[in-house]
Formats: C-alpha cells, structure tokens, sequence
C-alpha cells in the first residue's frame, strides 16, 4: 500500500509537470524616448508634413523650436502647428494650434502606437519664405 | 502490481487530457472592403503620395485605371509602390513600373495600420499627366 501511494504520488507530481502553465512576465524593458528633427522651409500659404511611427503609448511632444527667414534671422511670426494622422495627400489633424516658437513643447498629447504626423502651416501671416525646426519627442 | 499499473495507467490518461489543445480551426474570413479613389496629376520627374488608414488585417490591393496627358489616354508609364508614411515621403515596400490598367498591381496581406501610395515618373514621361488610382482595403 506504502508503494502504492508513493507511485500515486509520483504519477500525479509527472502530469503536474506536464501541465505547465503559460504565464506572461511583466515587461520591465526601459523604452528610451526618440527625438526627431523635421526641419525645412515653410512657403507663403504653404503646408509641410512629417511622418514618424510611435511604438509605444507614451506622451508625444512637438515643439516649433526656431523659425527663421533664409537669413538666418530669427522671427516671431506664428504657424499653425498640428498633430495628427497622414490622410490622403496631407496630414489630418487631431490638435492644432497658432503658435510662434519656443522652447517649451506647444503639443503634447498621448498616442497609441501607430503612424502619426506633424504638419506646419501658414496662417496668412508670413510675408516671405521662413526655415523651420521642429523637435518631436516620442517613444 | 496490477493495482499500480491501473492506477499508472489512469494517470497518464487524466494527465494527457488535462493538457489536451482546446484550439480549433475556423475558415478565415475576409472582411468587407472598401475603395479610395486618389486623382491627381505628376509632372514629369516627380513623385506624389497618399495615406490611407487600413483598419482591419485584410487584402490590400491597387490599381491604376487612368492615365492621360491633355485629356486622351497615354502608353507612357508611371512606377507605383505601397509602403508607409515616413518623414516628408512614403517608404516603399514594394513597387511596379505599370500603364493604366484595370489589373491589379500591387496586392498584399496587411495589418491594421496607416499606409500610403507613392507614384513617380521614373523618366518615363514627357509631360505632366494625369491619373487615378483605385486602393481597395478593409473597412471598419
């Protein structure tokens, strides 16, 4: 009897082992945050837009940190920023905003991972061609 | 003995059926589809994209129905590439060098997500042309 039970016993302790629950480890990876620069120059009544993927749901920050006339002279003028999904032939934006640069982020917003886009605008107000830069932090 | 084997053999059977597989297979199911029509023209050494949103996994697939200079139909040939949106271009993943067609050019399985159409003159035109091209993709 004394046999018996320890072969139960074995039996049972085997079909456990077999058995093995899936379980799913908590993702404790560190995703470093990816900062890219879109510059270019911004015509008269003109649009440009910048692509870029976020791989994970962390905030996205855009920041207008200079815009200048080909001189190299910086000015104060404002564009419309936004932020936004790429449609069609341009970006279609989900927050905008009129905006001089700075160099605090004028848009922050949390995005899923995904396709996004940054477009920048003139609102009527540039009166010659201006360069720009544009820091979009992202994960 | 033959108590033990029994008893073995009763654990082995209920030990298998414990971790037997509970998946099983369903035919796949393509779900409904939808078209985006994107007209426009390209001059000559140029290139032009278009985004579109494919919201489901599912068959995307283009074609290039049109293609004129002054308003008559042209042989001349444009290349076409699937990809997705990436700076101020579309990253191509694929590509073919086609005429108007009602064929299918491009066509692939894809994930949900945001991809685009790029068409460029390759040097193959000699003047600014028109054209439309049909995408068709999973709708919502």
């Amino acid at each position: 009897m004394k046999r018996l039970a320890v072969f139960g016993l074995f039996v049972c302790v085997a079909a456990g082992a077999g058995c093995q629950s899936e379980t799913t480890q908590p993702d404790y990876s560190i995703v470093s945050p990816v900062t890219e620069t879109f510059q270019g120059t911004l015509n008269q009544q003109g649009a440009v837009f910048y692509s870029f993927i976020v791989g994970n749901p962390d905030p996205v920050s855009v920041t207008l940190a200079s815009l200048t006339k080909s001189s190299g002279t910086a000015v104060t003028t404002s564009v419309r920023l936004g932020f936004g999904i790429p449609a069609g032939e341009t970006c279609s934006t989900t927050t905008a905003l009129t905006t001089a640069s700075g160099l605090q982020a004028q848009v922050l917003q949390v995005a899923s991972p995904g396709v996004y886009c940054v477009i920048i605008s003139d609102t009527g107000a540039l009166t010659e061609p201006l360069n720009f830069a544009i820091k979009i932090k992202h994960s | 003995m033959f108590r033990s084997c029994l008893l073995g053999l009763l654990g082995g059977v209920l030990a298998t059926s414990a971790c037997g597989s509970n998946t099983t297979t369903s035919p796949t199911v393509e779900p409904a589809s939808t078209s985006e029509v994107w007209s426009s023209t390209l001059t000559v050494g140029a290139s032009k994209f278009y985004s579109f949103t494919v919201p489901l996994a599912g068959t995307v697939s283009v074609q290039m129905k049109q293609l004129t200079q002054n308003g008559a139909a042209t042989t001349e040939q444009v290349t076409l590439g699937l990809g997705s949106p990436r700076g101020i271009d579309c990253a191509v993943s694929g590509s073919v060098v086609a005429g108007a067609s009602d064929s299918v050019l491009l066509s692939g399985q894809q994930t949900s997500g945001v991809y685009c159409i790029r068409i460029w003159d390759n040097s193959q035109l000699s003047k600014t042309t028109a054209f439309s091209v049909t995408i068709n993709h999973p709708k919502q």
